[in-house]
């Protein structure tokens, strides 16, 4: 929308406001403001007038509008997993993750959607459900760092994220977290660019290395088996055991000076953050470290 | 032959699932799963991901069952549990790059009403998916499930006043998408201090809750 709304003049923050006004979501004190400028400002007052009478009808479209009924499809996956036999409520079992399985065929056309011809290949990670390999895409080479080891000593990299339907978003920040800075991560799953573009204007590289070999140093050896699809798989399936939710961030980074997956979880709107160690997913979630963010 | 559980209310149900019922949980999903549906393709305007959403949060509900404590209806703890699910994805949505549009002609839609347009539910779907999402959740809690602003203050664990505002912001805009929002050309006359004019102090017409006039 413009910022004009051509609404007899008036700006867009003054529509909020006199909308807020008219629909009674205004304290008093400003709302009495309000009503002032509506006596003394023509605008204000056909502005009110017409926001008035239009509310009424939007009220009437929104409640005559017919409510759609679930399709037949999706009646019958849901009736799938909740028959008898579906989801597990034992501790002892491995549960779906909270991350649904989705066609691969959707998850197809979304990668699709998501490339730019031409775009240098990005080592993405796409971790959908279930552990069908052919749901992870690799749209390059994802490697672990050299013999020179892990790369807690230099410049930590921020690889592409890559959001693919409903699966959580993975990235390869290489940032050395502490547990007063955990919550940069749900900040990193917001400000998530563009993947391709991402891949074009990576930061620069460490030094003395080349550019096709930035991907390479961006996952700390210690991490190298949580790089594979089903490993990390088993590893969200242990941690929604202890932390039951949805996982939006995967992030492949440091914890304390130490290598560590770090997971942002969410669950009825309250996202935390679980630090997995290397073994995560092998036997149990090899959990380091847990504190909620919001 | 009645389903042995047509005579149990939503709480009962929910309680025989707890205690192991096999099949309490889906004739629950069952009865309601219709207006879930409604709630998450209007929120998210995308078929796959308002599949998605019902499914991730039924199956929470599926698990987390037994921390019902009933200090709210069975359906509004089930809507909350799917509102949050729709606020996941919706999230998510915003860091990718494109943002589907809403897939409207897919929606099935059930005409409830022999009189109700279908030109005009999809053009209320269509603008509704150009509102922001948190202002799209508010109102179709309000306006079209009927929720009080209270409930969907506690729904989304925000001010109430922040829902008021959402509701209002929202439904601003939306008259201007459904082209309800037409200024009369000032002929200098309608003024507030016109004496044809009515009284200048507008009231303030208070968020409607569904169902009220």
């Amino acid at each position: 929308m413009s910022s004009d709304y051509g609404l007899a003049g008036l700006s867009e923050a003054e529509f909020e406001l006199l909308a807020d006004y008219t629909f009674g979501a205004l304290e008093a004190a400003e709302g009495q403001r309000v009503a002032s400028l509506i006596r003394r400002d023509p605008r204000w007052y056909e502005a009110h007038t017409a926001l008035l009478a239009a509310g009424d009808l939007v009220t009437a479209d929104l409640r005559s509008a017919p409510s759609p009924a679930m399709p037949a499809d999706v009646a019958a996956r849901l009736d799938a997993a909740l028959s008898p036999g579906g989801p597990s409520r034992s501790p002892l079992d491995v549960p779906p993750s909270n991350v649904v399985a989705f066609p691969l065929q959707r998850a197809r056309r979304r990668r699709i959607a998501m490339l730019v011809t031409g775009v240098a290949a990005a080592a993405v990670l796409a971790v959908g459900i279930p552990v069908a390999l052919d749901l992870v895409h690799r749209a390059g080479p994802l490697t672990v760092n050299g013999a020179s080891g892990d790369s807690a000593g230099s410049a930590p990299q921020r690889g592409p994220g890559l959001s693919l339907g409903g699966a959580p978003v993975v990235l390869r920040s290489g940032t050395d977290y502490q547990p007063t800075t955990l919550a940069q991560l749900g900040r990193l799953q917001q400000s998530a660019p563009n993947p391709p573009a991402a891949a074009t204007r990576a930061p620069s590289p460490v030094a003395g290395s080349n550019q096709s070999s930035d991907q390479a140093k961006s996952v700390p050896r210690a991490l190298a088996d949580l790089v594979d699809a089903g490993q990390l798989q088993a590893c969200l399936g242990a941690i929604a055991q202890a932390h039951p939710g949805t996982p939006l961030v995967v992030d492949y980074a440091y914890f304390r000076g130490s290598p560590a997956l770090l997971v942002l979880v969410s669950q009825d709107g309250r996202e935390s953050v679980v630090v997995v160690g290397p073994s995560c997913g092998k036997a149990g979630a090899d959990e380091q470290y847990f504190a909620p963010i919001g | 032959m009645t389903s042995p559980h047509a005579d149990l209310d939503d709480a009962a149900l929910l309680h025989a699932h707890v205690a192991g019922d096999s099949r309490a949980f889906g004739e629950l999903v069952r009865r309601h799963r219709d207006r879930l549906w409604a709630v998450a393709i209007r929120t998210l305007g995308d078929r796959e991901e308002a599949a998605d959403a019902v499914q991730d949060a039924l199956l929470s509900a599926y698990r987390s069952a037994d921390r019902f404590r009933g200090d709210a209806a069975v359906t509004t703890w089930l809507h909350r549990i799917v509102v949050n699910a729709c606020l996941d994805r919706a999230r998510r949505s915003q860091a990718r790059p494109t943002v589907p549009l809403p897939e409207v002609e897919t929606v099935s839609v059930r005409m409830s009403r022999s009189n109700t347009d279908p030109d005009t539910a999809l053009a209320v779907q269509a603008a509704l998916a150009q509102l922001p999402t948190d202002q799209r959740i508010a109102l179709v809690l309000l306006d079209v499930e009927g929720y009080s602003v209270a409930e969907i203050a506690a729904m989304l664990r925000v001010a109430e006043g922040t829902v008021k505002s959402r509701c209002a912001r929202g439904r601003a805009k939306l008259a201007i998408l459904l082209g309800h929002l037409r200024v009369p050309q000032g002929t200098g006359g309608n003024h507030p201090g016109d004496p044809d004019v009515g009284s200048p102090s507008s009231p303030q017409r208070p968020i409607q809750r569904g169902g009220v006039g």
